[in-house]
Formats: structure tokens, C-alpha cells, sequence
């Protein structure tokens, strides 16, 4: 074997290890980003919802058992209960569930555990509709114009640190 | 740690137990703390009560829902004085008003339109609560009848109003340190400033409109704590749209503080930036969360920067003042909003902020996204959380930065090898064709 084939050989294998570490860096890199994302995503899951309408317990749904328990028979209806949807219609005591006024559609999403408002007429900027579905235990959505809060039955609210701003 | 961790959690679960059980008898129950909250719909926004105190006679009961309603009465009437939307209110009489013309308002409107204007003097200007058709120009005041303006968009957070209305707006905003307050024969009057705007194409004249809510709110939380304090309830609090806080003791920690958890501007209702416990001090905040739309990328909040007529856009996304009256809290924090970086830190280090004893704070970003947090606060008063990310297209520049370094170094360290390959191969006596490759690679 010539030098020059040595050479050659010696060569091309220096650059196999580097070709192979830059590769490596950039896997590293994209692995990196992934579990980062994927790690720090809250994975609790949402067990039952409370709404509450002026103070007062309207009604509350448990995903577990598919259990609602209506107690403001008023203002609350079952607009669809379907086995992976179930929609409740709200309305004021100064509106109406039939003419669907003062009202709220809350969507409750049985196979993915997720609540959301999907329709109102509380106000042009609409915040509750606007406001991200409650997927795990510290979501909270309010439609102060209609007194209506829906939150997550083991609501992080501990008490002892108070929300400011 | 987690000795502090159990005793607060064996509090707790004193209070929550005793709020549950019936009543039983008062002297056996002495130490145990009862808890009573109250949500307020008002002003549309929610108001919270909380009260810990012993609730096991009617008695205590029946005088703490006494209090509840004549909170909620106090509220009512301060909306109806305050409000823009509510016809017949103070506020709204004085919008309609001609320019020029006498308004007669109740002792509350007089005192805090009194206040709003000493806050203008103290802020230079950087507070005004004359911005109201600025706020309402960008679609973030309330309406309540279907009144419809010429400035009018289809949808306020799809499209920027037309920049003449910007421009006329902020000009009849300067008018606001005008407004005379007069007093006669035991009655309140505003006169109105004769200043009015027109703007091209239509044919309405605008006069001063002005919003006292952010300013209200405080003024209703001053009075409450007075209210609090006079009942006796000295473990308690009273929030006003999460923003104006009057806060007392806590029955649930040894010294009697709470522990106050301020909002990530960038996050959600949980995510705190900023922790602090306190007791017995009002609370202020105001920031670009709360009411915002975004177009193009950029955040127009409810805040509107009286200097340029528009939603802030000065780098300061939320800003607190702790002590003091909530009422000229409640306009220093939106004032602060309003402030360039600079004159930001010379304000909470001035005599009317620092020198008053009052602790203030706020949150800068820079150009690019970085946040930074400013106060007068001494280090150890406060706990910061506030997380820095960059914004996405710095990691795709990060990404494609270190690609290129690495490449760079592989074809220098290619050149490198080449070179002394050639070296060794002019050495040689044979070389020829199978090194060509290696001496163009030079050339390049």
C-alpha cells in the first residue's frame, strides 16, 4: 500500500468520526427541544367540572361516573347528550333557554375531559367564549356579565396565595 | 419548609373543616377560624369578600352577611355614580355635557375626579383619565345600547382604527387637566373644558369624555377596608377585579401575612411572575392581560398610553403598587404602563411614590422579548419567578447559528487536513491524479 493510499484512508475516516459528531449535535438538539416541550406540559386530567351561577351552584358533571347533577332546573337544559359530547344551555334569570337569550353553550367534550363555552350573547368581546378550554385542574372560565363561573371540581385555589392581577 | 408547609395546611384544613361542620358552642370554638366569601358582580367585573373570623353564634353570622349586603349596596351605588354606560351616572352626564357646561356631581365623583387630577400633576400627565374615546376608539370601552359612531369598525381586533381619530383623540385628552371643580351652597359641580375636536370626513364635534373606573375601583376598595376595620374583622380581604386589592391578616400563617402571587402578563391566571407576603396594605396592579387583542403580532391592551393616543407599546407590560391608598395606586400603576423605561425607575424611586412609603415594581421588555424586573423594593421582600423565553425566531437564528459554526469548522479543519495532505503529497513522488481533488478544493 502506496503512502498516498494511507493517507487517503487516515482521512477519510477523520472526517467519518466528525461528519458523525455533527449529526450527533444536531439529534442531541431536536431531541433536546422535544423533551422539552413534551416534559413541561401539564398532564393532570380534568375528574368533574362545578358551574356556578350567581353564587349558587347550577350544576356539576363528573366524567368518571358521566354524571350530571343539575340544581338550577331554570336556567339549565340539556341541550345534546351524545356518547362523546354533551352540551348544557345556560341562561339568566333574565333570559330565556328556548329563545336562547342571556345564554351560554357549554361544551363538554366526554372523550377528550375538556369544558368549553362554544356560543353567548353576554357581551361583543365575548371573553368566555374567547377563553381557552379547561383541560386539567387550573382552568377557570367566567362570563361576569351573566355571573357565570365554570370551574374544575378540585380547583387549584388553595387558599393561601391570593391572584393578584 | 416543610414544618411551614404542614402547619398552613393544618390551618387550612381547621377552617375548611369548621366551615363545614354546624354550628356548635361559641367558647369551645374560640381559636378556630370560619371562613365567608362573597363574589359582587359589578362594574362588569367581579368583586370577592373574604372574611375569617368565628361564625358559630347567628349572631356573628347575621353580622357578617350584614356587612356582605351593605358592601354590595356601597358597590351599586359607586356603579352608578361611576359608570360610562349606566344612563344618568355622574360620569355619563358629564360625557354628554356640552363643552363649557356646569355638571352637577355627587361628593364621591367630586372627591376622586379631585384625585384623578392631583394623580395627573403627580404623573405629569403620564395618568389621564380624559383617554375615554381613545379607549373606545379601539373598541375596549363598554356599551350597553346599540349606539353605533362614526369611528366604528366591524371588528375592533381585526383592523386599527383610522390614525386621524387616533391623532384628534389624543389632542382632546390634553384637555382633561382642565375640568374646574367647584363647590356652592353645599352641592358639586364639574365644569367641562370648551375644548372640542373635529375630524375630516365627519361631521360630528367630539368634547372630553373621561373614565373614572380604574380609579373608582381603588376609591370602593379604600372604603371597604375602612368598612373592614370598623367591623372588627382583621383577618379578611376584598378584591376588585383581581387588580385592587385591600388586604388584612391571614389566619392561616404564624405572622398573620399572605402570601400574594402576581400574574404572569405572558401566562395564564396561575402563572405568577412575582410572589410577596404582606398584611395590612393595599394592593395595586395594572397590566396588558387583561383586555387585549393582538394584529400583526403586537399586543393592544386596554391601557392607553395618554402621550400617543394608542394601547401601550412602551415595553412595560404589567407594574404594581403595594401600600397606600388602592385609588392613587390604581392610577401610578396605569400611569407606570404608560412611562418610557427611564422615567419608570424615576418615578417608584421619586418622593410622591418611594418617599410615601409605597413599594412599586414593574415589568420591562426589551426589544427582542427579554423581560426584566425594576422596583424600589429592597432584595428579600419579594420572590421572583419571572421566566424569560425568547421569542421563537431567535431559536430558529440560535438553530441555524450553530449549524453554521459547525460547518464552518468542518471545512476549515478539511482545509487544514488538505493542506498538509498536499504537503506530504508534494513530498512524494507520485503525486498526481489521485490528489487533484484535494489541491482544487484549495484553490477554492
Amino acid at each position: 500500500m502506496s503512502l498516498k493510499k494511507v493517507e487517503q484512508v487516515k482521512k477519510d475516516r477523520f472526517f467519518r468520526v466528525w461528519d458523525i459528531l455533527v449529526y450527533g449535535i444536531i439529534a442531541a438538539v431536536i431531541v433536546a427541544l422535544f423533551l422539552a416541550v413534551t416534559l413541561t406540559s401539564d398532564k393532570s386530567t380534568l375528574e368533574g367540572i362545578e358551574v356556578y351561577y350567581n353564587n349558587n351552584l347550577a350544576f356539576t358533571y363528573d366524567f368518571a361516573e358521566d354524571k350530571l347533577d343539575i340544581t338550577l332546573e331554570d336556567n339549565i337544559a340539556v341541550e345534546e347528550n351524545g356518547a362523546r359530547t354533551l352540551k348544557i344551555l345556560f341562561c339568566t334569570d333574565d333570559g330565556s333557554l328556548a329563545e336562547h337569550t342571556d345564554y351560554n353553550l357549554i361544551e363538554i367534550n366526554k372523550s377528550e375531559r375538556t369544558v368549553s363555552v362554544t356560543e353567548s350573547d353576554c357581551s361583543n368581546r365575548k371573553d368566555c367564549v374567547y377563553t381557552a378550554a379547561i383541560k386539567n385542574s387550573s382552568g377557570l372560565i367566567v362570563c361576569t356579565p351573566h355571573r357565570l363561573r365554570i370551574m374544575p371540581a378540585d380547583y387549584k385555589d388553595d387558599g393561601q396565595t391570593l391572584p393578584v392581577g | 419548609m416543610i414544618k411551614k408547609f404542614l402547619a398552613v395546611s393544618a390551618a387550612a384544613l381547621v377552617a375548611g373543616l369548621s366551615y363545614l361542620s354546624c354550628p356548635v358552642s361559641a367558647n369551645a370554638e374560640d381559636d378556630v377560624t370560619d371562613s365567608y366569601s362573597y363574589v359582587f358582580y359589578v362594574f362588569g367585573t367581579e368583586a370577592t369578600l373574604a372574611v375569617f373570623d368565628n361564625f358559630a353564634t347567628q349572631e356573628s353570622q347575621d353580622k357578617v352577611i350584614a356587612l356582605k349586603d351593605e358592601i354590595g349596596e356601597l358597590l351599586v351605588s359607586i356603579e352608578s355614580k361611576f359608570s360610562t354606560s349606566v344612563k344618568g351616572s355622574d360620569i355619563y352626564n358629564f360625557n354628554a355635557a356640552q363643552p363649557g357646561a356646569r355638571v352637577e356631581i355627587d361628593k364621591d365623583t367630586y372627591t376622586v375626579l379631585g384625585m384623578a387630577l392631583d394623580m395627573y400633576e403627580e404623573t405629569d400627565g403620564a395618568y389621564n383619565a380624559g383617554v375615554y374615546y381613545s379607549v373606545d376608539l379601539y373598541g375596549f370601552a363598554t356599551r350597553t345600547d346599540d349606539t353605533v359612531l362614526p369611528y366604528d369598525r366591524e371588528d375592533d381586533s381585526k383592523k386599527l382604527p383610522d390614525k386621524k381619530y387616533v391623532t384628534a383623540f389624543r389632542e382632546l385628552s390634553e384637555a382633561f387637566p382642565e375640568i374646574k371643580l367647584e363647590y356652592s351652597d353645599g352641592r358639586y359641580y364639574a365644569v367641562k373644558p370648551e375644548k372640542t375636536v373635529t375630524v375630516e370626513g365627519d361631521s360630528t364635534v367630539y368634547s372630553l369624555k373621561i373614565d373614572l373606573g380604574g380609579i373608582g375601583k381603588g376609591y370602593t376598595v379604600d372604603i371597604i377596608d375602612k368598612m373592614l376595620d370598623e367591623a372588627g374583622y382583621a383577618n379578611s380581604y376584598f378584591n376588585f377585579g383581581a387588580s385592587s386589592w385591600t388586604i388584612n391578616g391571614s389566619p392561616a400563617s404564624e405572622d398573620g401575612t399572605w402570601e400574594l402571587g402576581f400574574r404572569d402578563p405572558r401566562g395564564t391566571r396561575s402563572d405568577n411572575y412575582l410572589t410577596l407576603r404582606l398584611k395590612n396594605s393595599s394592593v395595586s396592579t395594572s397590566g396588558n392581560y387583561e383586555k387585549y387583542y393582538e394584529i400583526g403580532g403586537k399586543r393592544y391592551c386596554h391601557i392607553i398610553n395618554p402621550a400617543t393616543g394608542s394601547p401601550i407599546q412602551t415595553g412595560i407590560s404589567t407594574a404594581t403598587c403595594i401600600g397606600g391608598s388602592a385609588a392613587e395606586n390604581d392610577a401610578r400603576t396605569t400611569a407606570i404602563c404608560s412611562m418610557s423605561l427611564e422615567e419608570a425607575i424615576e418615578y417608584i424611586n421619586s418622593d410622591a411614590v418611594k418617599g410615601q412609603g409605597i413599594k412599586a415594581g414593574f415589568v420591562y421588555e426589551n426589544w427582542f422579548g427579554w423581560r426584566t424586573f425594576y422596583t424600589n423594593m429592597d432584595e428579600g421582600e419579594y420572590v421572583l419567578t419571572l421566566k424569560n423565553s425568547l421569542p421563537s425566531w431567535m431559536y430558529l437564528i440560535i438553530v441555524f447559528a450553530v449549524i453554521a459554526i459547525i460547518c464552518a469548522a468542518w471545512f476549515g479543519i478539511k482545509k487544514i487536513r488538505n493542506k498538509k495532505s498536499n504537503s506530504v503529497a508534494a513530498h512524494s513522488e507520485n503525486a498526481s491524479e489521485e490528489n487533484s481533488d484535494a489541491v482544487s478544493g484549495e484553490e477554492k
